[in-house]
């Protein structure tokens, strides 16, 4: 889940990448430690909110940008002629 | 508890907005300042109950009709309304303040209403108001949009005036409570709430005009329209299982586009129609749970939604452009707009210690409760795409991310005020749940803080934040730029065009069409033939006689005669003597018929 973030020049952006990657390690250990009042069974699965989290975000992003783009998308001035 | 017989609180909206166009200057914003909290003043010292009931033509009308359901929508439209008039301080012009307490009038007015009757008055009052707010920009764009808002909303009213009728003539009762949705006339009232509700299908007047209207009147519209149209609903319709759907379809769809869309007022207001549909699956699941999900999820949403609105009004105000392909980098000189619009931001997408987090955990909870695994699954994807677009998106474009150059001044002061009153608002609702407990409809236990709730959340976020740091990297996120994403207005933005040409093609090209056949063809000839009637008419005469053998031997002879006698003037027969011969053949015909 936790692949290495861009690589950025400044330490500032290493920082924030390192922090950012540790909150997310940290996020899913705690998935072990907290216990879960669930009204479905999947939301027991280990990592299911982060797989959750992720796999929506990238799903919802490529369909808007590989399938919905390319049949809606038109000229700016496309209700203007 | 009399005042409210003789002061509606919309009244007191509309009296300010009449006492706005008599002043001017300063008194006048001050007079309209004064106006919300007024009404909240009025609001808070009467007790709940049914106010100012009068009989007109026939129809028991209850004007004030005060509970726990109305006043908190009372109470936030209120508040939405003084924050908007301190965010437009920069507006001079009298018809502005005017407008937008009309508008919050009607909103006020629709709340309270006990009747159907009066409840379809202030709901065209809010379209009217709304029309002028959007036309107020004064650009060709915002005048088209503000006709298409019009016309679409007319249609809808049309659509709820028809189910009103229906159901009176039905039941008998103008009163309006909860409404069986397989009863006479309830699906035209139902579509005509929906369409103010901006269901999916029915939404493109929303993302049409409020991208385009004044930065101050889309405060007022982003916090009236569509949530005075849940609270209908949620008054009416709670608990009508179609509205679920309804709900979840509306809460993912507009998703996409909000990913995709350059104009980020244009992508707030995809996102209103997101939020709306967490409302509406509320309602429809209807448990005292849900509904209270549903309410204070409008409470939070006015305010964390206006407060949007107002940040990226704030950038327009000083850059001229609200455009992610356009902006970048300005909380370098403009920190306190970037902060106010990073705890919108946060709110929205249900950040804990935000309001969303508290409110949307109460909708998600009814959800689970009832156990409808799909509509949670897509309510939870749809959260982590709220996250992209609300969460990550605007803020980022316009405030941090690449550097556009631009050194905007920062917010006018104003502005930052009711931005600031917005943003410490949605600090408090999350911070502090009681205060939203206490204005539920239904008295319900609320703890949205327990570790379970705000570990998932968190991992869900974050994990979406994975997410887009990823498909930066990867070069897949969606480019930005200026563009036209179509949407349903295509059929009737597209379709008006094409109707109109082909009634262009069809009554033009007969009006054409006759024009040469009877001007250009008919008319020379007539002119011809009664320049010598008689001589014409004997030659045919001549000719007809020859076809049949008579004189056909001499009909040259016969005819240059005739022709001579014509030029020379000679003939006897002129055109009065014609016409009065045929006069009375065809009179002797139609006796004889």
């Amino acid at each position: 889940m936790s692949q290495p973030l861009k690589k950025s020049p400044s330490p500032r952006g290493k920082l924030l990448g390192g922090g950012f990657t540790l909150l997310l390690l940290a996020l899913l250990g705690l998935d072990l430690l907290v216990h879960k009042h669930v009204a479905f069974s999947m939301e027991e699965w280990f990592g299911f909110y982060p797989a959750c989290g992720l796999l929506a975000a990238l799903l919802l992003v490529l369909i808007a940008n590989y399938l919905l783009r390319p049949l809606v998308r038109r000229d700016e001035d496309y209700y203007d002629r | 508890m009399t005042a409210s017989v003789v002061f509606p609180p919309a009244l007191i909206f509309v009296l300010g907005a009449l006492l706005t166009v008599l002043l001017r200057g300063r008194t006048m914003k001050m007079a309209a300042l004064l106006v919300p909290v007024a009404g909240f003043a009025l609001l808070w010292t009467t007790a709940d109950g049914s106010y100012g009931q009068i009989s007109f033509i026939g129809l028991d009308l209850v004007l004030t009709r005060i509970d726990p359901l109305a006043r908190i929508f009372g109470y936030i439209f209120q508040l939405i309304t003084l924050l908007g008039l301190i965010f437009s301080l920069h507006h001079h012009e009298r018809s502005h303040y005017g407008v937008a307490l009309l508008y919050a009038g009607a909103a006020q007015g629709v709340t309270f209403a006990g009747d159907l009757f009066s409840l379809f008055l202030f709901w065209e009052v809010l379209t009217i108001a709304a029309t002028f707010l959007i036309a107020a920009a004064g650009t060709e764009r915002a005048r088209g949009a503000a006709l298409r808002y019009l016309l679409v909303h007319i249609a809808g009213g049309l659509c709820l005036l028809t189910g009103i009728l229906l159901h009176y003539a039905a039941s008998g009762s103008i009163a309006f409570g909860a409404i069986d949705w397989a009863s006479p006339g309830a699906i035209f009232i139902l579509l005509g709430f929906g369409l103010n509700c901006a269901w999916p299908l029915l939404h493109t007047w929303l993302v049409d005009a409020y991208p385009e209207a004044p930065i101050a009147g889309t405060v007022f519209l982003s916090a009236f329209t569509t949530k005075s149209a849940v609270y209908v609903l949620a008054r009416g319709f709670a608990g009508t299982e179609a509205l679920i759907w309804v709900g979840a379809a509306m809460a993912a769809f507009p998703v996409f586009y909000a990913l995709l869309e350059d104009n980020l007022r244009r992508v707030l207001s995809y996102s209103l129609i997101s939020q709306v549909g967490y409302m509406v699956v509320g309602i429809g699941i209807g448990s005292q749970m849900a509904i209270n999900g549903a309410v204070c999820h409008a409470y939070a949403h006015i305010l964390y939604k206006s407060l949007l609105f107002m940040a990226m009004g704030a950038v327009l105000y000083r850059t001229g452009s609200c455009r992610a392909s356009e902006l970048g980098g300005l909380h370098r000189s403009m920190p306190l707009t970037a902060c106010c619009c990073l705890i919108g931001s946060a709110a929205i997408s249900a950040v804990p210690l935000f309001s969303g987090f508290v409110t949307k955990s109460m909708i998600m909870d009814a959800v689970a409760h009832e156990h409808r695994q799909i509509v949670w699954l897509l309510l939870l994807a749809a959260s982590a795409g709220t996250f992209l677009y609300a969460g990550i998106k605007i803020p980022y474009f316009t405030f941090f991310g690449r550097d556009s150059g631009l050194r905007p001044a920062e917010a006018p002061r104003h502005m930052l005020l009711a931005m600031a009153g917005a943003a410490f608002m949605c600090v408090l609702l999350g911070v502090y749940p009681d205060f939203l407990a206490g204005l539920m409809p239904y008295r319900l236990p609320l703890h949205p803080y327990t570790a379970a709730h705000v570990l998932t959340k968190s991992q869900l976020l974050c994990f979406a934040g994975l997410a887009f740091v990823l498909l930066r990297r990867w070069r897949l996120w969606p480019a930005v730029g200026a563009a036209v994403y179509l949407d349903v207005d295509w059929f009737y933005r597209r379709g008006a065009l094409l109707f109109y040409r082909l009634a262009d093609r069809l009554l033009n090209g007969f009006n054409a069409g006759a024009e040469e056949l009877l001007l250009r063809r008919a008319m020379p000839r007539l002119v011809h033939f009664f320049e010598a009637p008689g001589g014409y008419l004997q030659i045919a005469g001549l000719r007809l006689l020859a076809i049949f053998g008579f004189g056909s031997d001499r009909l040259q002879a016969s005819s240059r005669a005739v022709e001579c006698r014509s030029r020379a003037g000679t003939y006897p027969v002129g055109i009065g003597v014609l016409l009065a011969v045929l006069y009375l053949a065809v009179m002797s015909l139609l006796f004889l018929i």
